[in-house]
């Protein structure tokens, strides 16, 4: 609840609902309260009440307000004009905060916050041994840079940054992650102005958004599909970030090889090597020279090759595990205890109508109630 | 004759009847004791049973069926309503005694016909037009808040 703000409050309590929703609801309401009464018989009160209810004109509905039962997507008409949300903006917060929504901002922030953690096992030399290599160090080096840019554009996340090592953070972190889950799929780890540019062109389409938060929207429904859904999303996640960090170290990969090595060649000497070769390590890494001493030691380029197959595929396992393990994914537990029976929320009323046959209640047949074959 | 003030327990009882008869197997009989329930549990709270000890539809069948045998007992106005005509309004039936057993064995118990109220409410009334069993399933109130709050 405290990533919600007021605006976003106010949309999560179904305030704004679309006026022909309005109408069924109201229909229903009295449906209810006459059934409650006592004086009717009750199948012919329900189905008085599907007849009154404007199928026609619900199908008409344009996407905008059919989306108002894509759970956890905001509604459209907020998010597509920007003025609108400008507006919105200014009268809540006076963050500069660019004309997306705010939660974009919380991928950042979690990848931010486990940069840093990183960041730090990465001065502490015993960790470095258990890291892979150099290069995931590079790589959030290069990610915490440009948390930093983002930390510049978007003021918002510095005070969750704040709280990453205290216990009510984890929980928030959580909880952010649930909410997040839907939107991290258009939001990827590079983030910067490149990404808030595309988000509300990204947002205003519904396609690729809508589609995202209809799957947190099948999340909610079933419990089986959440886990293989977020385990997709999960490893999407990472094989963009796995991408990312090759396409910037693709110079550097040699190097960095050869720091495991190097690594490697000191646990087995000396103890102490390589707590001396880590920082070097990174300072010859922006160097172009490592491939040539690579190839100068054909030797040990044997070993080099050994090593690095046979270690750095369990290293990276861990660091992964290590990954998913700050990625808190597991809290449909909670909300798939309901089991939401939301098939697909979007085509609501079109899943009612199919499920519940109305296309013989233009003609009710009012033999097959069983109170009417009783005699009065 | 029929008697539009609800006074007792015998419109929340009647229409308790009514769903034990839909026989809730095809899916549109499950919207109509979707329907029921909701106007079950409304009718319970606009009764004067809830003015009298029980605020809310019991958790047992058994606490439902002692408070209904003790306001027949009282002297309270027996009405009879078009959808109860064929049974007796003073006593459960066999057939009712069964049918409200069922929810003892379920997990929510009786208290699952308020799940329809409480979504109808809480979310959307438009919940009771999905042809689900929404007794059968036990929604935790933390659970419908977390829904309710990031949910919609």
């Amino acid at each position: 609840m405290s990533f919600l703000k007021l605006p976003q409050m106010t949309i999560a309590l179904g305030n704004n609902k679309p006026e022909p929703l309005l109408e069924v609801e109201r229909i229903i309401w009295k449906t209810l309260f006459v059934l409650s009464e006592g004086l009717h018989v009750p199948e012919d009160v329900v189905e008085q009440l599907l007849v009154q209810i404007p199928w026609e004109h619900l199908q008409c509905l344009d996407p905008s307000q059919r989306s108002w039962f894509n759970i956890r997507a905001p509604p459209l008409p907020l998010i597509a004009p920007a003025p609108t949300l400008d507006v919105q903006l200014t009268q809540t917060t006076s963050l500069p905060t660019p004309p997306s929504f705010p939660a974009p901002a919380l991928p950042d922030h979690v990848d931010m916050t486990l940069d840093h953690e990183a960041q730090g096992s990465a001065h502490d030399p015993d960790a470095m041994d258990t890291q892979p290599d150099g290069n995931e160090l590079r790589s959030t080096e290069k990610l915490t840079d440009d948390c930093a840019g983002i930390d510049e554009e978007i003021p918002t996340c510095d005070p969750t940054k704040e709280l990453s090592s205290q216990g009510q953070a984890e929980t928030q972190r959580r909880s952010a992650s649930v909410d997040r889950q839907p939107q991290s799929p258009s939001v990827g780890e590079d983030g910067g102005a490149d990404l808030q540019s595309q988000l509300p062109r990204a947002m205003a389409f519904p396609e690729p958004g809508l589609q995202s938060s209809s799957d947190a929207a099948e999340d909610l429904a079933s419990s089986k599909v959440p886990s293989e859904t977020i385990a997709t999303r999960r490893s999407a996640r990472l094989n963009s970030k796995e991408k990312s960090q090759e396409e910037r170290g693709a110079e550097r990969r040699v190097p960095s090889t050869s720091g495991t090595w190097r690594s490697r060649t000191g646990n087995r000497g000396k103890a102490t090597k390589p707590k001396q070769m880590s920082p070097d390590n990174s300072s010859r890494s922006a160097s172009p020279i490592p491939p040539v001493l690579k190839r100068k030691e054909p030797p040990e380029v044997e070993d080099l090759v050994s090593a690095g197959s046979s270690v750095s595929r369990p290293i990276d396992v861990d660091a992964l595990d290590a990954v998913l393990e700050r990625f808190p994914v597991k809290y449909e537990l909670q909300v798939s205890n309901c089991k939401m029976p939301h098939p697909q929320p979007t085509d609501f009323f079109q899943y009612v109508k199919q499920e519940i046959g109305l296309s013989d209640l233009q003609q009710p047949v009012r033999r097959d109630l069983p109170h009417q074959a009783k005699p009065p | 004759m029929q008697n539009s003030r609800p006074d007792g327990l015998h419109i929340p009882i009647a229409l308790l009847r009514s769903i034990s008869r839909v026989k809730a197997t095809s899916k549109r009989a499950k919207v109509t004791a979707n329907f029921l329930s909701a106007a079950l549990h409304i009718a319970f709270l606009r009764s004067a049973a809830s003015k009298n000890g029980l605020h809310d539809l019991p958790e047992s069948a058994q606490a439902l069926m002692i408070q209904y045998e003790n306001s027949s007992a009282s002297g309270g106005p027996v009405v009879e309503y078009l959808i109860s005509s064929s049974t007796s309004v003073s006593q459960f039936t066999q057939e009712d005694q069964e049918f409200l057993r069922t929810f003892d064995s379920r997990e929510a118990g009786l208290g699952g016909l308020r799940n329809h109220l409480h979504l109808a409410t809480a979310i959307s009334p438009l919940y009771l037009l999905l042809p689900k069993d929404l007794s059968a399933k036990n929604f935790h109130r933390q659970t419908l808040m977390e829904v309710i709050i990031w949910a919609l």
